[in-house]
């Protein structure tokens, strides 16, 4: 049963087709705006490189200058986070618990942690290697609860695969429970945040309830399947949160690394992985643009509040921050944890199975703009939210969107168009000719950020398993000249592919990346 | 360890925002061609762009070496030029050498393909039996076929008589010319500046009156009443690189199979090195 207050009745609000009137014509245009931009922008360009090709010489440049000067911005805040994150993993945070001057009698007594593994068909050693990190962890164990949350529809072998890890772990842990997700349930579509939701409502019966947990003393952290903690991942996030100033207000976020099985996957996987983890290192040193990502953790109260995660969106890991911002009026924040989570990269069986995997995944992703239309529409039914917060919020998340779809394609293809099309009047002109001599000088420049990333990946690379030869370590270094081609196929293009599906109401469904071992 | 604080990241951000501010106009004004020439103050100015056929040749523009073309540099851009006239050389062993007068105007990038002719233009007389020197054996089928096509009749007429890439070829009153047939804005070879351009010009040097005309090479090839034939670089600026390829009256050619072939009372011959 819900608890949302009838004033928040708009919050679970997915698309243009669960409203009515008016009201559903304005969500559609709010999910039409992120691919007009876009394709706008682009559109604008190929017309101008036929039309006024000297004009759009220049938008090239501002984009390539713009380009440069944001990647060596992104370049401090990721250098920062990393020497963070590097100091955070030597830290004894259990230790570092009773320095707390406010809080030292609460250190590690009241907190409860409730981990949740939503997993539909993964294999049991992916979950194995989870929970097991789980067990390891420098905490006390038995104050930490785990949710596996098994699909319905996943069928009976994977619910064994549940409850065997629930028959190897029970006495481990506080508690272990399997929830099985039904199928069809009124509201859900399949996918993580309605499997989550559900377990997370058996949870609060089959666990906090019935060991008389008060609500805000649970800390929840919605992790995946593949999702492997560090030792110090508890006692840092209990550091984090004891140390919040409102910590029902707030949501957690460590670094996910993808590096599990990073010495198993193809190289255009690892730069993949490595670029998703810096990205949300840098993210992780600008708060304010922080939304909620894969591996979060929340107050369990908060939690219950906002009614749990949206049943029918795809993004459902950073939707739950804008359904707080909204539930609690703006007044929600997340704090980064600069404290690394390790999960899977994407690797299939084959090398092509490992790129439609990708594009799948980074899709799923970018379809993330589906918050737009969601942010604009609870800046418009909650005016509690002040109004600056609104406006920074609903821009900073279409800046964003926008300069994922259409900068790479600007800077490496699209920004080239007037030297082929501009025709002989543009193509005699000093600006023609110094067109790519200034762009690529810039881009140049700006890859140089690329040597700083390859040097913070060599420092976070898990050791080399003894089969793995040898070359492989130079390989991750000269991996990253693929960055402006993973930048087009695996961002530009996946996010235009999500934006166009926004734009005329073909919605994308949950996809779930496939995960494997190679000892499975 | 304390997350980047909020000011220093404001530092960050006026730090780089300011440079972009500062530094985007610089970089439109300089890839625009503006230049800042102490004592005077912003200056326009324009550039050049030549092409070199093939490897080894030095390129010079007023004596000063600016490359010489290789394997993966074909191409020389010269920027920063002040407006004004230019003597562009292309010298390469064994080819003649390339000069053109190039203006350079503001803002625009004057143009020119060097042509490089061999200083000896061969000729290979073609035969269907016999080994000497200056001689090629080809099958009696083939020398049937260049005989033929030497049977028919080219005369001249003032409808165009060859088209490469927008440029007609005609004679016009024994006159050999090359006409720009579309729309738009001319090549450089129509410009004698850049914002100088004729539609229509000559590029007959030699000989008495022409009889035909035929795009070759790097340029045309025509046949004249009296003299022979000739080879003319396409390009209205001084100097035009021109040569006569074979000296006899009533002499007569053709283009078969991208050859030029050049039929001299009953004997062929194929011209190499254009």
């Amino acid at each position: 049963m819900s608890v949302l207050p009838p004033e928040y009745s708009y919050l679970h609000v997915a698309r243009a087709t669960d409203l009515k009137g008016s009201e559903r014509r304005l969500f559609r245009a709010f999910e039409m705006l992120p691919g007009v931009l876009s394709f706008g922008t682009l559109g604008l360009l190929i017309a101008l490189s036929f039309l006024k090709p000297v004009w759009a010489a220049y938008l090239t440049i501002i984009f390539a200058a713009y380009w440069l000067f944001k990647t060596a911005y992104l370049s401090v805040h990721l250098r920062y986070n990393f020497k963070r994150m590097r100091h955070n993993m030597q830290v004894n945070w259990r230790e570092k618990l009773h320095d707390l001057p406010h809080v030292p009698a609460r250190a590690e007594s009241h907190l409860v942690h409730l981990v949740m593994f939503p997993f539909y068909d993964e294999p049991y050693e992916v979950l194995q290697e989870s929970i097991d990190a789980l067990a390891h962890a420098d905490w006390d164990v038995k104050s930490i609860a785990v949710v596996i949350a098994a699909e319905e529809r996943a069928g009976e072998e994977h619910h064994a695969t549940a409850r065997r890890l629930q028959e190897e772990y029970a006495d481990r842990f506080l508690d272990v429970i399997v929830t099985i997700h039904p199928n069809n349930l009124p509201g859900d579509i399949p996918g993580k945040g309605s499997n989550l939701s559900y377990a997370a409502e058996e949870a609060r019966v089959q666990i906090l309830d019935k060991h008389n947990l008060p609500y805000e003393h649970v800390v929840v952290s919605a992790f995946d399947s593949d999702t492997v903690v560090y030792p110090q991942y508890f006692a840092c996030l209990t550091w984090h949160v004891l140390s919040s100033e409102n910590p029902e207000r707030t949501s957690y976020q460590p670094v996910p690394l993808y590096h599990n099985n990073i010495w198993e996957a193809p190289l255009l996987s690892r730069v993949i992985a490595y670029s998703s983890s810096f990205w949300q290192m840098i993210q992780q040193e600008r708060p304010e643009k922080l939304a909620t990502f894969s591996s979060h953790a929340v107050i369990f109260k908060s939690l219950y509040e906002a009614d749990y995660w949206q049943r029918n969106v795809v993004s459902e890991d950073s939707r739950i921050y804008w359904n707080m911002f909204a539930r609690f009026d703006g007044d929600y924040r997340v704090v980064p944890m600069a404290y690394p989570v390790s999960m899977d990269a994407n690797v299939a069986t084959s090398f092509l199975g490992t790129v439609k995997n990708i594009y799948k995944q980074h899709r799923r992703w970018t379809y993330g703009a589906e918050n737009i239309a969601y942010i604009l529409w609870i800046s418009m039914k909650n005016t509690n939210i002040p109004l600056g917060k609104r406006i920074r919020a609903s821009l900073v998340q279409i800046e964003g969107f926008w300069s994922l779809a259409t900068h790479p394609i600007i800077l490496f293809s699209v920004g080239w168009l007037p030297l082929v099309v501009g025709g002989t009047a543009f193509n005699t002109t000093v600006l023609s000719h110094n067109l790519p001599l200034v762009a690529r000088s810039f881009l140049t420049i700006a890859m140089f950020g690329l040597i700083v990333s390859a040097a913070i990946c060599m420092y976070l690379l898990p050791e080399r398993p003894a089969h793995v030869p040898r070359y492989r370590h130079a390989l991750m270094v000269v991996q990253w000249i693929l960055v402006p081609f993973t930048m087009i196929v695996f961002s530009s293009v996946p996010g235009l592919d999500s934006q166009f599906r926004l734009m005329t109401g073909r919605y994308l469904g949950f996809w779930v990346t496939p995960k494997t071992r190679t000892n499975a | 360890m304390e997350p980047l604080s909020a000011s220093r990241r404001r530092l960050y951000l006026i730090f780089f925002s300011l440079i972009f501010v500062i530094g985007l106009p610089v970089t439109i004004f300089y890839a625009d061609g503006w230049r800042f020439e102490p004592g005077i103050g912003l200056v326009r100015t324009g550039g050049l762009y030549v092409s070199v056929p093939g490897s080894g040749a030095r390129i010079t523009v007023n004596d000063r070496v600016v490359g010489e073309s290789g394997f993966l540099q074909r191409s020389f851009y010269v920027d920063d030029l002040a407006p004004a006239a230019y003597i562009v050389r292309a010298e390469r062993e064994g080819a003649r050498l390339w000069r053109r007068v190039l203006i350079v105007e503001p803002q625009l990038v004057t143009s020119a393909d060097v042509v490089l002719l061999p200083e000896d233009i061969m000729l290979t007389e073609l035969m269907v039996s016999g080994n000497a020197t200056g001689t090629r054996v080809i099958a009696q089928t083939a020398f049937d076929d260049i005989r033929a096509a030497f049977a028919t009749s080219t005369a001249s007429s003032t409808l165009p008589l060859d088209r490469r890439g927008g440029v007609e070829l005609r004679i016009v009153a024994g006159d050999v010319l090359v006409r720009w047939a579309e729309d738009g804005q001319l090549p450089s070879i129509f410009c004698s500046s850049p914002s100088l351009c004729e539609r229509e010009f000559s590029v007959k040097r030699f000989g008495g009156e022409a009889l035909d005309a035929r795009f070759y090479g790097s340029g045309v090839v025509y046949r004249t009443k009296e003299g022979g034939i000739y080879f003319s670089e396409v390009d209205i600026r001084e100097t035009p690189v021109s040569a006569q390829i074979y000296a006899a009256d009533k002499s007569d050619m053709r283009i078969i199979d991208g050859a030029l072939i050049i039929k001299s009372g009953p004997a062929f011959y194929e011209v190499q090195g254009l």
